[in-house]
């Protein structure tokens, strides 16, 4: 409890100094929560170098805005949701974003606690990854940043049912993926046995 | 909640990337630009505060010297009512003259070679007032009416310099009577004394002219209504009178104007 009291003043000093312009506070909030920040940013933008451009796009933009940030909510969540607009602003700039694919259908459900113990965060970095970008935008705003449709709607300027659909062929996708790799995991511990 | 909605949250909301080094190497590098850009800002700002700061300045001094010169003009109008209105007031005769010689200074001043700044340095005195000295504080008061400076009359103050070297030259027992005193006009200089000048001491000079033709014109006209009254009057006569009268500036306007 003493620690946690201790950490958010720290944060807090650190905000303060952030707005007269500190750099070393700068530097110290950059360290904090820039590997965070590349990660989401990745979940977007598949090329590493496009996503730090974005990050640094993102931290620019961060301190330049840090008055606006208001202490009722987290400053890790502010700054996350920089760096999903900034990612966004991005695409917007260079993809096109809704590409329709063909989806196999997925006959079964997986076992998800056994994917859940077996696959490692950048397994499914990686599935994230191969999704066509409009799918990973809807699913990434959705599923991991909990926005609602209408905010994706207004955020992408598409309707609810663009949004809807998307999602759901991003899931379905998804789900393909993730009986491939159980599949894999089965026939591993097959041949291990 | 989806079943791989939760699968991917928990596996992905935490997920850390640590970004190469050059990563912050370029962002530090942004920062300061937009750093330096502020300060630029700041510096240019500065800038041009000090800038409005020196013109200024540099306006005042101008101001000043253009005191000086009304000084000079001013000068001009020291005539020997004021010297030895001067003289009767100068309670603390000082030998110490205008060059802290007075050999010097009262050659200088016969050969008609008058120091500017000596000249700057003497009192604004006007005509027919009387300067008093505070016995106390060695300052010298004196009141005078208030009439507005023209600064382009520079043509005027080149002309009335001319004339306070002719007057000094003139007055010359006068002057050095007023250069005795020269630490009271030091005293002076240093802003003791509110100075108003009539700065048309030359149309002064033709006013009075004109006085003295008007009063002449006028003891005509009366010496013809005495003469008419005692004695014959001549048609000749009377044209004269006539014609002296309407040569009066004054008339003339008045004609003109109402015109």
């Amino acid at each position: 409890m003493d620690l946690k009291i201790h950490k958010s003043i720290t944060e807090d000093e650190l905000i303060a100094k952030c707005r007269k312009g500190d750099s070393k506070a700068q530097a110290s909030i950059y360290k904090k929560y820039s590997s965070r920040m590349l990660a989401t940013c990745m979940r977007y933008i598949k090329e590493r170098n496009e996503a730090e451009d974005t990050l640094i796009q993102g931290f620019m933009k961060a301190f330049s805005k840090i008055d606006q940030f208001k202490k009722e909510g987290s400053f890790d969540g502010w700054l996350r949701r920089i760096m999903v607009n900034e990612s966004l602003t991005y695409l917007r700039r260079n993809k096109s974003m809704y590409l329709e694919v063909d989806i196999e259908k997925a006959d079964k459900e997986p076992d998800y606690n056994t994917l859940s113990t077996r696959l490692e965060a950048e397994d499914l970095m990686k599935m994230i990854e191969d999704l066509p970008v409009g799918y990973r935008t809807i699913f990434n705003l959705y599923a991991i940043e909990g926005y609602s449709h209408k905010e994706i709607c207004e955020q992408l300027g598409i309707t609810i049912n663009t949004s809807k659909s998307q999602l759901s062929r991003a899931r379905k996708m998804l789900q393909s993926m993730l009986l491939k790799s159980e599949n894999m995991v089965i026939k591993k511990l097959v041949h291990h046995e | 909640m989806n079943n791989i909605d939760r699968l991917f949250k928990e596996k992905l909301e935490f997920h850390r990337t640590t970004p190469s080094k050059a990563v912050w190497q370029k962002l530090e590098g942004e920062l300061k630009k937009g750093e330096n850009n502020k300060v630029l800002v700041w510096v240019s700002v500065a800038a041009s505060i000090l800038l409005v700061f020196i013109i200024s300045i540099a306006y005042l001094k101008v101001g000043s010297n253009i005191d000086n010169s009304i000084k000079i003009s001013k000068v001009n109008q020291v005539d020997n009512n004021t010297s030895s209105a001067k003289k009767s007031a100068n309670t603390k005769p000082n030998n110490q003259v205008v060059n802290n010689d007075s050999r010097n200074t009262t050659s200088s001043v016969k050969e008609g070679k008058i120091d500017k700044k000596n000249i700057n340095t003497y009192p604004d005195i006007k005509n027919k007032t009387t300067p008093t000295i505070d016995n106390t504080s060695h300052t010298l008061k004196v009141d005078y009416k208030q009439q507005k400076y023209d600064q382009t009359n520079d043509a005027e103050v080149l002309k009335n310099n001319k004339a306070i070297t002719n007057l000094l030259e003139a007055n010359l027992e006068d002057i050095q009577t007023v250069s005795e005193s020269q630490k009271d006009y030091e005293i002076s200089t240093n802003s003791s004394i509110t100075i108003v000048y009539n700065l048309e001491p030359v149309v002064k000079v033709d006013t009075s002219r004109k006085n003295n033709e008007k009063n002449r014109v006028f003891g005509k006209i009366v010496a013809f209504a005495k003469n008419a009254k005692s004695s014959e009057i001549g048609l000749s006569q009377l044209r004269a009178v006539k014609d002296d009268f309407l040569s009066l500036d004054n008339f003339n306007n008045k004609q003109q104007t109402q015109k």
